[in-house]
Parts: C-alpha cells; structure tokens; sequence
C-alpha cells in the first residue's frame, strides 16, 4: 500500500514535470489585440491548473496498468477496500474547490475582461457579411473595400457586425476574438490593436467566417493588416477617402459583443 | 476463495414452465393484472410530463418572440367561448371515466357522446379563429399563435380520434368495472390536452406589455 | 443445456409462421406498401385541403411532410405494429413474430432480439459514417480540397455528423439498454415490449430519409440545422428534419420505457442500493431522453414550419429570431451527450469492477454523480451560444453552472481509479478497452473547461479544438465504451466467445490511431483552423496530413474488428454461461439467455460487486442451475 503510493506519488510528480515543460510550448497564434491578451492568460492558467489533474489521473492508471495486471484469469479477488467513506468526501471538496477557482479567475474575472467596453473608440469599422464574402466599410473616411482590412496600431476599434442572409462569425485568429455576426441586429466587437502584422507573414491574420453559412464558408475570409497610423492613413488616401481618425464618443452602446 | 456468486442456489421456488416463444415476447402479460395497471398509469403521467416539455418550449419560444403581448385583433369572445368549451368538455369525460368504473356503460356512452360534440366544436372554432385571423403567420405573433394553436389542435383531433375509437368499443361493452384502462387512458389524455389549453390561453389571448 | 436453449428459440415457435424468411421479408414489402399508400393519402388530402382554403394546389415540402406523417404509420403497421399491436385494438388476436433467425427482421417484442437489431442497426451506421469521415480527411490533405466540390463537402460533413451523433444517441443505450437492462434487473422483459419494439422499427425511416436527401443534394447545415440556413437551403434539409423529428419519437417512447422498467421490473430483492452501476445510468439517461429530446424535435418542427407554412420563427425580415433556435436546440442538445455518455460510463465502471475483481469504488456517490449531471445537464446550455450575441447577462450564469459539471464528473473519474487501485486486472479486451476510455476521457473533459470558460471559448469556439475534443468525448468516451460492452457482452449475446488476438490487435490500433489522430488536432484549431470547412490556409498543411493519415489508420483498426465479430460468430469457442466470473444477473443465466431470460425467478440476496468482501451474499442465484439440474 505505502509502496504503491510512493510510486505513484513520484510518478505523478514526474509527469507534471513533463507537462510544465510542454506547458511552455506557446500554442497560441501570435496575438495582435489587446483582448488577445487576457484570452492568453486565461488558456495559460488553465493549462497550468490542468497539468497536475491530469497528470494525477494518468499516474494512477499507467501504474495500475502496469503495477496490478495479472497474466490469465486472476485466481483471487482484490482488496475489497470497504469502509473508506472518506476518500469520496476529500475528492468532493476537492474537485469543488478547483471549479470554484476555476469560474472565479479565469472565469468570471474573464469574461469582464473580455466583454469590455472601450472607454473611447478611435475607429469604427463596418462588416457586413453576406454570403460568402464581407464588405467593410470605414464610416468615418468615407472608404468601402471588399479586398481587405486595414486598421491602425495601438487604437480603439469597433466592430460593428451586421449579416444580409444567414449566420456568419466574425473571428480574426490573430486577436483571438470572435462575435457571430446575426441577421436582425448588430453586433459589436471591441478592443485595441496591439501589434503591426499582416496576412502575408501570419496566416492567422485573416479576418474568417468561423459560423457555417453554405457552399464557400471555407473561403469567406479577408486579409487583415495591422498597420502604423501613418500608413493607414495613407492607405485610405489611396482608395480616395478621408485620411485621419475621427475618435467618436461612443454612444450608448453596450460594449463587447451583444445584442441589439 | 472466489466469490462469483455461483456457488449455491439458494432460491427454492419450483422452476417455471418455459413458455413457448409467442407467450414469453409477451412478458407483461405475467404480471398481475394490478401491477399492469400500476405500470401503465405511470407511463401515461410520464408521457404527459414529456409533452409538457414539448409545450413549454413552444410556450418560451412565443414570448422569446414575440412578448408577453397579444394582438389587438384577436376576437376575445371566441377566444372565450372555446375555451369554456373545452374546460367543459373535461367535466364530462371525467364523467363517462367514472361511470364506466360503476359498470354503467350507457351512461359512459352518453358522456362519450358529448365530450366528443365539445371537443368537435372547440376545433371548429379555432379553425374559424384561423380562416378569419386578422394577423398573418409572417409576422411574430401570428408565427406564435398559429404554431402553437395548430400544434394543440393537433392534439385535439387526435383525442376526438381516440375518443371515437373508445365510443365505438363502449357501445360494444368491451369495457367495465374490472377493466377500463383504455377509457380511463383516453380521458386522461383529454384532460390533458385541456390543461395544456389552460396555459396557452392566458399567454395568447390574454397578456399584455 | 445449449441445446436446451436452441430448442426454446427455434423449435417452440407456438404460432409463429413456418417460412420465416418469406415471412419477414413479405412484412417489410407490405410495410413498404402501406407506407406508399400513407404517403399517396397524405399528399392527396393536402391538396383538397390547400384548394378548399384557397392556397395554390401544390407545395413539394409541404406535400412531403403530409405524405410522411401518414407514411410513417403505414410502415410501422405494415411491418408487423398491426398484427403485433393493432389487431388487440379491435378485438383480434395478435400474430407474433417469427420464432427463429426471422426475428431479427421482424416486429418482434422480445427485448434481447431488439437489442441485437439496435446492435447490428447502429454498428453498421457507425461504419458506414466512418467511411464520411475517411472522405473528409482524404479532402482535407490538400489545403484547396483534394477530391469534393465545397458544396459536397458539406453534404458529406453534415452527413457524417448527423449519423455518427444518431450513433451516439441510441448505439449504446439502444442496443445494450436493451439487452442488458432486464437481464440486470431479473426481469423477463422490458415493461412495454411493444412500444420497444415499435421504437426500434421508427429507426429505418430515419436512415431511409437520411440517405433520400443525398440525392436531394444533401443538407449543408451540419447536425446543428442552425437557422436561417437551414431555413433557405434544398429540399434535403426537410429530409433531415423529418428524419430527426422521427428519431427523436424512438429516443422519447425507449426512455419512458427504460424508466418504468427499472421501476417496476425488479427482481424480487433486487433492492435500490443492489442494483448494478449500469443499469443506473441507463435509468439516469432515460430522464434526459424523456424529457429533453421534446425540445429537438421543437427546434426542428419550427424550421420545418418556417420551411412549409411561412411562419417567421428564425426569418429576421419578419421579425424572427435566429437565436431562438439555438436555445430551444441546445437545451436539448447538450443534455444528449450525457445520454451519450451516462450508459457509457455505467459500461465501463462495470466492467472495471468485475475484471479488477473489486467492489465497485464509492458506489453510491457514482449514482448520485449520474442524478448531479442529470440535473445539471438542463442548465447549462447556453455554453455553446458564448460567442452567438445572447443576452450578454446570460453568460455568467451558464459559465458557472457548466463549470459544477465537473465535480460528478470528476467523481466517476474517482471511481474508476478507486476501484482498478490494487485489483487484480485481468486485462482482456473489454478491460483494454474500459481502461482506454478513462484516459480518452479525461482528455475530453479537462479540454472541455477550456471551452466552459468564456475567455478562452471566445477564441476557440467553432474551430478544430472544438472537433477534437467532442470527438474525444464522444468517441474516446462513448464508443470506446460501446465497444467494451461489446467485447464485454459478446459471449452472453451470441454465446460463442470472440477471438482474444483479434480484439487486441482492435484495441491497439484504435486506441493508437484514435489518439494519434485527435492529439494533434488541437493544434490546427488553435492556430486559426475553423471548423466545417472544406480548405484551409496552406500553412496547416502538415499537421492535416499526419491527422489524416492516422485518421486511416483508425478507419483501418475497424477491419479486425469486422472480422472479429463475423467470423466468431460461426467459428468462436462456446462461451460458459459466466465467462468473467461476474456476480450481475445477465451472467446468472445461460449465454444465450432462454426466451424467458431466466428459467426460474431470480431472487437477489446481495451486492453486485462484492468482490473479495469477507461473508458477502451472492449478489443472486444462477437460474440455470435450478433449471437445468446442474
């Protein structure tokens, strides 16, 4: 008995060495979005609160795997291990214990992160997705392109989603975001531009239809640049709009992505 | 020692004849006649406790829809005719389930008979209810009000069916004191359907903003 | 004694007919005709119905769905409800079913012939749907598709899912539920043979619409039928609702049924706390079946409505609400995968406590664990709808609840590793099997916090994550189990044994090829890969083609299984009546069982899983023995 969890404990001890070390591998696409980054904690804090479960669970079946097999038919019955009420009442509190961790951070802390409004919006864009293809439009410079989504670096953006024919989802890998976009109402997506990129070195930088809409929902995906200001700037100029940001006060509007 | 719980028989009682394979596919057939009934009335209250699911989702999607109001057109009076219609016409199948239990089966036809009459009119009316709807189902409350009368109505129909199946045998005197659980089955199927008409009456022709 | 036992099923046939064969074969023809002349009727009487009411004489959908409400009936009689069922109705004696292998093909009420139907039904979809899945990998190669069209891509996809998760519905609970419940219980039968019977015979409808929309040009909607797609798409949509509406009448008439016979149809002794784990589960399965499955067949009767009467459900030009679906939907939905699940576990902490030769861990918290995630399973499911624009005060609420699930799960997990924790294993293949499952498991389960927990959903929601981790719950957790059951009841069923070599080389490869095939499937849908698509960006390529290749070799390990099966069923060693050495009641009897099940009724005296207990009682007497003097 004392053998057995001594095993067991080591081993369990060496598989979560095992896991941090895989733990480290950064999964992720690389994050472009200020939102991007809190999803980022929240999958690291996950990870690391599931390497020591799992790891528990695949010690003690690896090693009674190995440790309690018998060749043919065992003559006798195993150890009947009654009368140890107490083992299930440990394992209640404990699995509580780490749900309640669990909802709490990364959770429900989370999804206030996440859900965010901006306290200001430096530029809106609208996307309509229609099948199987969206149309975005910059309001405020006046510039409507079906080619590809430009947006300044380390500025306030909102989404604002509409849908002409059935479901789309709007989800850009690269910021680790994603709204459906749904026939009726419009939807919002906010959050802030982090870092400069473009589809050409990361393919997570495509704006995708990520909600099943017919025949080309695979292809209904748009290159997204994140670019200086200066460039975007003249990037507009280029398709005969009006350069510059014109910070909107945000309206009433709720913020993250919801209703109406 | 091995315990695989073959060891010894311990049960004493004589070993039963093996039937032949028609008779045995008919396992409820061994039991008690009571512990049958027990089984059945339980399985008829488990039906109607999944089909209130049935309902409720359709009375959770009229107010996700379309709100807890009603439309304006909707003629009020018929609303309330039928309704008393139908709410009576549970009076008088409970009638015909007791009166079948005292073995009077006249009686029972007679109640039968009626209740087959207000069950009939009640699914006229809200057939006149639809040919002269003032609202079309493209719209949300018509979309509510026509899927869940339509579906209720549904059920009318198929207790009217039932019942008529069930008259037909009473007038036969198939049935009495010691065996009515088709009738009993019918009528509470009927009381039923009611009760589901007594939730969505008041969420289609009654609320408002 | 087998011979005995032959006797009872072939010879004693009291009025069955003589020329099964024909028999059956000329029940399914008349089911086939009646169902015709339903279907002629249907269509008729809506066409003098639409003239009367002034609509325009003819509507295809809506004619389809008049025809199919009378067809239906006309092959359910037609096939063997009249003469089994109807004719009591009206005074008549009933015909029964043929005695001999003709059963199988006939409306037969016997609850051990309909678990074989499910059986064989459900293996053979699985497979069948299987070989979708080797099309979809083989597609997926390429970054722009190696061999379909993206509309056919669709069509096969939306197949693949629909079936599989038709599989996952009743492959368990239906064929072993069947089987093995009253076996459990002591009991002759299940409490309403007949309602079983007609359950089973609603299932070939289903495959029969679901194969009628192909040519239709199939449904592009998945399993999910999210609106206002499936509300604008062919015709072969309408096939699917009709199909799935069908099914889930099956799945609502075999949980009443499951229920009252755990009820009412116990042994006499057969006590609450002696009843074993699987028929538990089977018990805590049927409420959601019961219950829930109204909602799907809701959902779908408004698309279906939305499609053929006008209504403005999901149409958001009319004022319709596109989410509405997904709650009605998911309220049902998500509780289905404890009715895929629940049986399962019951299979294999069953079978983990008898080849462990150890008392079943912490028993009365894994039932009460089944009765948490039956309650818990109702409320939860707005977790799928995280990115779908709800009520943005929905979201917490829903991310608690889903993340309680975890504690009775995490319970099972307790029992398993409890009960195999200093056994003795026998590890044959059905162990091999139950083992593998609580591996697989635990990677669907901790991978589906990642998806409970909002913040990381918002990123992760519809993509390959997504489709690795269902199918580690469902086929790590479901059908691994369902192949333990089978490997674990194949003696008792057939009463011939299956060949150890074969099963292990199944296990291996399977398990092999299983996780190699989903492991590294996180990873594309990490990295920006959506699901339900037909190409991809060119920079996953790699890890699509080692998920593919490995997909085949899981598609291949099916192969001895195949054999397995087929070829022992002929040629396999004559299995005892208790192979395992298993205190249950299904081993209490002869393999296979008598018509009756048991000779002599059982009388339960103790436990099912006191292994080694110092003075334990016999969980119940074997009926054989008293039967046939031995």
């Amino acid at each position: 008995m004392k053998r057995d969890l001594g095993i067991v404990s080591v081993l369990w001890l060496v598989l979560i060495g095992v896991g941090l070390v895989l733990a480290g591998f950064d999964v992720l696409p690389e994050t472009h979005s200020d939102k991007g980054a809190d999803v980022r904690h929240a999958w690291e804090t996950l990870v690391l609160m599931a390497v020591p479960v799992m790891a528990f669970v695949i010690a003690v079946l690896t090693y009674s795997f190995l440790a309690y097999r018998r060749r043919g038919e065992p003559a006798e019955d195993g150890p009947p291990h009654t009368g140890r009420n107490w083992v299930p009442k440990v394992w209640f509190v404990l699995t509580g214990a780490l749900s309640a961790v669990v909802i709490v951070y990364p959770g429900l802390v989370g999804i206030d992160a996440v859900m965010k409004k901006n306290d200001t919006t430096d530029i809106v864009v609208k996307l309509q997705a229609t099948k199987w293809r969206w149309i975005v439009q910059y309001p405020d410079q006046n510039v409507t392109t079906l080619k590809e989504l430009v947006l300044p670096v380390d500025k306030h953006v909102r989404f604002e989603i509409q849908a002409s024919d059935v479901l789309h989802s709007v989800w850009v890998p690269a910021f680790l975001l994603k709204v459906d976009a749904v026939p009726g109402k419009t939807t919002y997506l906010e959050f802030k531009t982090t870092k400069t990129g473009s589809f050409e070195d990361n393919e997570a930088m495509r704006l995708q239809c990520a909600e099943l809409c017919g025949r080309d929902h695979a292809t209904m995906q748009l290159p997204v640049r994140v670019v200086a200001a200066t460039e975007f700037d003249q990037w507009v100029a280029d398709l005969g709009g009006e350069p510059g940001l014109k910070p909107s006060v945000a309206k009433s509007k709720p913020g993250g992505h919801s209703g109406h | 020692m091995v315990t695989t719980g073959n060891e010894a028989a311990l049960r004493t009682a004589p070993p039963r004849q093996a039937p032949a394979y028609g008779e045995a596919v008919h396992a409820g057939h061994q039991m008690p006649k009571s512990k049958r009934a027990h089984i059945n009335r339980v399985a008829l209250w488990m039906f109607f406790f999944s089909e209130s699911f049935m309902f409720g989702g359709l009375l959770a999607g009229k107010f996700y829809l379309a709100g807890a109001g009603h439309d304006a057109h909707l003629d009020q009076f018929l609303g309330l005719l039928i309704t008393s219609i139908l709410l009576l016409s549970s009076v008088t199948a409970y009638q015909a389930e007791t009166a079948i239990k005292h073995g009077k089966t006249g009686q029972c036809v007679a109640w039968l008979f009626l209740t087959i009459v207000f069950g009939a009119i009640f699914a006229v009316g809200v057939g006149f209810e639809w040919a002269t709807a003032h609202f079309s189902v493209h719209e949300p409350f018509g979309t509510a009000f026509f899927a869940m009368t339509g579906i209720h109505a549904a059920h009318v129909i198929s207790g009217v069916f039932m019942l008529v199946l069930i008259y037909r045998l009473v007038r036969r005197g198939r049935f009495g004191p010691d065996h009515y659980w088709p009738v009993e089955a019918t009528v509470k199927y009927w009381h039923f359907v009611d009760v589901v008409w007594v939730f969505f009456y008041p969420a289609l022709y009654l609320t408002t903003w | 004694m087998t011979d005995a036992v032959a006797h009872a099923h072939g010879a004693a046939g009291g009025d069955g007919p003589a020329y099964t064969g024909w028999y059956a074969a000329g029940r399914m023809a008349r089911g086939v005709a009646w169902a015709a002349v339903g279907f002629a009727l249907g269509v008729a009487l809506l066409a003098v119905v639409r003239n009367i009411t002034g609509h325009d004489g003819w509507s295809k959908e809506a004619s389809i769905c008049a025809g199919y409400l009378l067809a239906l009936p006309g092959w359910l009689f037609g096939m063997g409800m009249w003469d089994g069922w109807g004719r009591e109705w009206f005074g008549h004696k009933v015909k029964h079913a043929p005695s001999d292998w003709g059963r199988y093909f006939s409306f037969c009420h016997d609850h051990k012939v309909i678990g074989i139907q499910y059986l064989a039904t459900f293996v053979f979809l699985f497979l069948f749907a299987g070989l979708f899945a080797m099309v979809i990998r083989w597609q997926l190669l390429s970054p722009n598709g190696a061999i379909l069209t993206n509309a056919q891509y669709n069509s096969v996809m939306s197949m693949h899912g629909t079936v599989m998760i038709a599989v996952a519905v009743a492959g368990v609970a239906g064929s072993f539920g069947n089987y093995i419940l009253p076996l459990q219980l002591g009991a002759d039968d299940m409490a309403f043979p007949r309602l079983n019977a007609m359950s089973f015979w609603l299932i070939p409808p289903v495959a029969v619409l679901l194969l009628a929309a192909l040519p239709m040009g199939g449904w592009d909607t998945g399993w999910t039928a999210y609106p206002p797609l499936s509300t604008t798409n062919g015709t072969g949509q309408l096939m699917f609702n009709l199909a799935i509406i069908t099914f889930g009448l099956s799945s609502i008439l075999s949980g009443l049924n499951f229920i009252c016979t755990f009820i009412f149809m116990r042994a006499e002794g057969m006590t609450w706390s002696r009843i074993p784990v699987f028929s538990w589960s089977l018990f805590a399965m049927a409420w959601i079946a019961l219950l829930f499955t109204q909602l799907f067949a809701v959902s779908l009767i408004m698309v279906t409505l939305d499609r053929v009467a006008g209504t403005s459900w999901f149409n958001a030009t009319h004022g319709g609400q596109p989410l509405l679906y997904q709650h009605v939907f998911w309220f049902y939905s998500h509780p289905a995968v404890y009715i895929f699940v629940l049986p399962a576990f019951g299979i294999i902490l069953e079978i983990l406590s008898h080849l462990s030769r150890k008392p079943l861990f912490a028993y009365k918290w894994v039932v009460g664990a089944f009765f948490g995630i039956l309650g818990l399973s109702g409320i939860v499911w707005a977790h799928h709808m995280f990115t779908s624009t709800m009520d943005a005060r929905l979201l917490k609420p829903f991310l608690i609840t889903t993340e309680l699930i975890s504690i009775p799960t995490g319970l099972i997990f307790l029992a398993a590793l409890g009960t195999i924790w200093q056994g003795k294993l026998w590890l044959r293949v059905p162990m091999l099997f139950a083992l593998g499952e609580v591996f697989n498991f635990l990677i669907g389960g901790v991978t589906g916090i990642f998806l409970a927990d909002l913040p990381t959903d918002i990123h992760l929601q519809d993509t390959y994550f997504v489709v690795a981790h269902f199918h580690y719950t469902i086929v790590g957790g479901e059908i691994f189990a369902l192949f333990a059951g089978i490997y674990f009841w194949y003696p008792k069923i057939t009463g011939r044994m299956y060949n150890e070599r074969l099963g292990q080389w199944h296990f291996w490869l399977m398990f092999l090829g299983f996780n190699f095939t989903f492991i590294p499937m996180f990873w594309p849908g990490i990295q920006g890969m959506n699901r339900r698509i037909a190409e991809y960006t060119p920079d996953l390529q790699n890890i699509n083609i080692v998920v593919s290749v490995m997909a085949f070799i899981l598609g291949a390990s099916f192969l001895p299984f195949v054999w397995n099966m087929l070829a022992s069923l002929f040629r396999g060693e004559r299995a005892q009546a208790n192979p395992w050495r298993a205190r249950t009641l299904e081993w209490q009897t002869t393999s296979p069982p008598p018509v009756e099940n048991f000779p002599v009724p059982p009388l339960v005296t103790g436990g099912p899983y006191d292994y080694g207990v110092p003075g334990a009682a016999v969980h119940a007497a074997p009926a054989y023995s008293a039967a046939a003097g031995d």
